[in-house]
C-alpha cells in the first residue's frame, strides 16, 4: 500500500468514526448533565440575564424556547422551572424509574424537513432491560435493529432482501452512548461526564430540556426536549431540533413495563436479529427494588 | 577448479530460480490485480453497432426507467474498506439536471446536505467534513447512477463481448457504458477512464412501485474503485413529484 492509500485508509476510519459519533450523539444524546452546571457558563449568564427580563421561558441561549411540536394554539403557555424544581422533578424521575426493570415501547419518528417541506417518517419499538441491555428496532419503512448487551454492541440492516451484519467501525462511542440511553431511561440525569446544560419547563406537559454546553456540538445540535407523561413522569416523546428549522420528532407509545422479555431479544450472536416473541398476555416480573434481581410473577 | 565451477553454476541457477519466481509473481499479481474492481477490461470493450433501431429501443428504455422529477427514499449501506455504517438517503430531482440529496441518520439527524446542478455540486451541509473534491466527484457519480440523468441522445449503441447490447459515451476523458440484459433491462452502469473500470453500479430486482408506470430497480450496487467504497442502496419508497423549477418548494 503507498503512502496515499495508507493516508486514504486513515481519513477513511477517521470519517466512519466521525460518522458513527454523529450518528449516536443526534439520535440518544446521553442523557447525563450536571444541575450544577446549570447556567454557570459564560453564556449562560445571559440566560440568566434573559430570564430576569422575561417571566415566559427564555432558557438558555440555545434553547430559545419551545416551539413544542406537540402542543396546539391555545394550549397552556409554557413556563420555566426554577433550580429547585427541577432538582425535585428529576428526584421524582429517577425515584419513579427505580422500580422499572425492563420496558418495550412502540416508536414513531418523524423528520420534519423545513426547507422541502416534508416529514419523513418511520416507526419501530424500543426494548430496555436493566442495567444495560438496549436494543432499538426501525421496522418501517425500513428495517433494522441496533442491539447491545452489556461489552457487545451489533447492528442489522435488512438489504436487498436479507439480513446484514454491519461491521461498525467503532463500537465504544455506541455502547458509551446506548449505557446513557440506558442511564436515561432509568431517570439517571446527573452524571459527572455532562455533554449538555439541563432545564425543563411546565405546559401543556413537563418538558426537559438538554442544552449542548460545547460550541461545536451546538453548532449542529440545537436542543433536545425530552417531554414527559404527567402521571408517571415517563418519557413520552424525544424532540431533536439540529441547526436551523429541522427537527425529528419521536414518540413513545404502548410501553409495557417490567416484562418478561426472552433472552434472545439483547442476543448479539446470530447472524439475523432475533424475532422478539412477547406472549399476549404478557408476563410480568415483579420489581424487589431498584437493583433487586427479577423473578416471574406468573 | 571443478568446485568453483560448480558453485558458480549452482549460484547461477539459485539466481534464475529467484529471478523466475519474482516474474511468476509479479505477472499473477498483474492478473489478480486486473481481475479486481469491475473485473478484467476486456469485458467492457464493446464494439460499436450501427442498429438506429435497436438505438431507439435502449435510449427510449433508458429515458423511460425515471420520471424528469421525482423524491426517493433510499436506504444505504456503505463499506469503505471492511467497516459498514447504514443511512437513509432523500434525493430530489427537480428536473433538468438539478439534485437535492440528503444523508439522514437513524434518529433524522443530517450528515450531509448537496444540491447539484448537471456537473456543479454545491455542499449545504457537511458534518463529516469529508474532503469536498473527492465527495462532490463521488457523490456526483452516486446520483448519476441513481437518477439515470444523462445525455442519451448522444449516445451510440454497441455490443458487448458477450452480446449484451449497450449504449456508450465520452465525456471529459471517461467513457459511460450502460449495459443492458437480453430482456433489455437495464443491468449494469460502468464509467472507464484509460482503459480501467473506476465506478460501476448494478440495477437489481426489477419492480412498479405504486404512482409509477414503469418498472424501477429496487436495489442499487455501486462501487467506487477509486474512492474505495460501495453501497448497497435499497429504494424504499419513490414518487413521481409535481415540483416546478420556477416555484420556491426547492430554496
Amino acid at each position: 500500500m503507498d503512502r496515499n492509500s495508507c493516508k486514504d485508509t486513515v481519513n477513511t476510519f477517521k470519517i466512519l468514526k466521525t460518522f458513527l459519533i454523529l450518528t449516536v450523539l443526534f439520535g440518544f444524546s446521553p442523557s447525563s448533565f450536571s444541575l450544577a452546571d446549570q447556567c454557570k457558563e459564560k453564556q449562560d449568564n445571559k440566560c440568566q440575564s434573559d430570564k430576569a427580563k422575561t417571566p415566559a421561558p427564555q432558557m438558555c441561549k440555545s434553547s430559545s424556547l419551545p416551539s413544542d411540536p406537540n402542543t396546539t394554539p391555545g394550549d397552556v403557555k409554557p413556563v420555566m422551572l426554577s433550580e429547585k424544581e427541577l432538582e425535585k422533578l428529576l428526584a421524582r424521575i429517577e425515584k419513579d424509574t427505580s422500580t422499572l426493570i425492563t420496558l418495550k415501547t412502540d416508536m414513531t419518528q418523524e423528520k420534519h424537513l423545513a426547507m422541502f417541506n416534508d416529514v419523513l417518517q418511520s416507526e419501530g419499538m424500543c426494548i430496555f432491560q436493566k442495567p444495560n441491555k438496549v436494543r432499538l428496532d426501525t421496522t418501517s419503512p425500513y428495517r433494522s435493529s441496533l442491539i447491545t448487551s452489556g461489552k457487545r454492541v451489533v447492528k442489522y440492516n435488512f438489504s436487498n432482501g436479507k439480513w446484514v451484519k454491519l461491521k461498525l467501525p467503532s463500537k465504544d462511542i455506541v455502547l458509551m452512548v446506548t449505557r446513557q440511553i440506558a442511564d436515561w431511561l432509568q431517570g439517571k440525569f446527573i452524571t459527572k461526564d455532562s455533554l449538555y446544560n439541563i432545564s425543563a419547563f411546565k405546559g401543556q406537559r413537563t418538558t426537559i430540556v438538554l442544552s449542548p454546553k460545547n460550541d461545536k456540538l451546538r453548532a449542529t445540535l440545537n436542543r433536545i426536549e425530552l417531554a414527559l407523561s404527567e402521571d408517571r413522569y415517563r418519557i413520552e416523546s424525544v424532540t431533536i431540533y439540529e441547526d436551523g428549522n429541522d427537527f425529528t420528532v419521536m414518540r413513545f407509545s404502548n410501553e409495557l413495563e417490567n416484562i418478561k422479555l426472552p433472552k434472545e431479544v439483547f442476543d448479539t450472536h446470530p447472524a439475523e436479529p432475533t424475532r422478539i416473541n412477547i406472549p399476549s398476555p404478557p408476563i410480568y416480573l415483579k420489581a424487589k427494588s431498584s437493583n433487586a434481581k427479577t423473578e416471574d410473577k406468573q | 577448479m571443478r568446485k568453483q565451477k560448480t558453485n558458480s553454476k549452482i549460484r547461477k541457477s539459485a539466481i534464475m530460480r529467484k529471478l523466475h519466481s519474482t516474474i511468476v509473481s509479479i505477472v499473477l499479481l498483474t492478473v489478480v490485480l486486473m481481475a479486481c474492481g469491475c473485473g478484467s477490461s476486456l469485458r467492457y470493450q464493446t464494439t460499436v453497432l450501427q442498429d438506429s433501431e435497436l438505438r431507439e429501443e435502449l435510449s427510449s428504455n433508458l429515458k423511460s426507467i425515471y420520471p424528469e422529477r421525482f423524491k426517493a427514499l433510499h436506504r444505504v449501506i456503505l463499506s469503505i474498506y471492511d467497516k459498514q455504517i447504514d443511512a437513509t438517503g432523500y434525493l430530489m430531482a427537480y428536473g433538468n439536471g438539478e439534485y437535492r440529496l440528503l444523508a439522514l441518520g437513524d434518529f433524522g439527524n443530517v450528515f450531509f446536505d448537496i444540491s447539484s446542478d448537471n456537473n456543479k455540486v454545491l455542499i449545504n451541509k457537511n458534518l463529516l467534513k469529508l474532503s469536498a473534491k473527492k465527495f462532490s466527484k463521488g457523490v456526483l457519480k452516486d446520483i448519476k447512477a441513481t437518477s439515470l440523468y444523462v445525455p442519451v441522445d448522444q449516445m451510440q449503441v454497441a455490443q458487448m463481448p458477450d452480446g449484451h447490447p449497450v449504449l456508450r459515451y465520452t465525456a471529459e476523458k471517461e467513457t459511460y457504458l450502460f449495459i443492458f440484459n437480453s430482456n433489455r433491462l437495464l443491468e449494469e452502469y460502468v464509467i472507464l477512464k484509460g482503459g480501467q473500470c473506476i465506478y460501476k453500479a448494478q440495477f437489481k430486482q426489477w419492480k412498479q412501485l405504486p404512482g409509477l408506470s414503469n418498472q424501477v430497480p429496487i436495489v442499487i450496487h455501486t462501487t467506487n474503485y477509486k474512492l474505495h467504497y460501495s453501497l448497497v442502496i435499497d429504494v424504499i419508497k419513490f414518487e413521481e413529484t409535481p415540483f416546478n423549477l420556477n416555484t420556491k418548494d426547492r430554496q
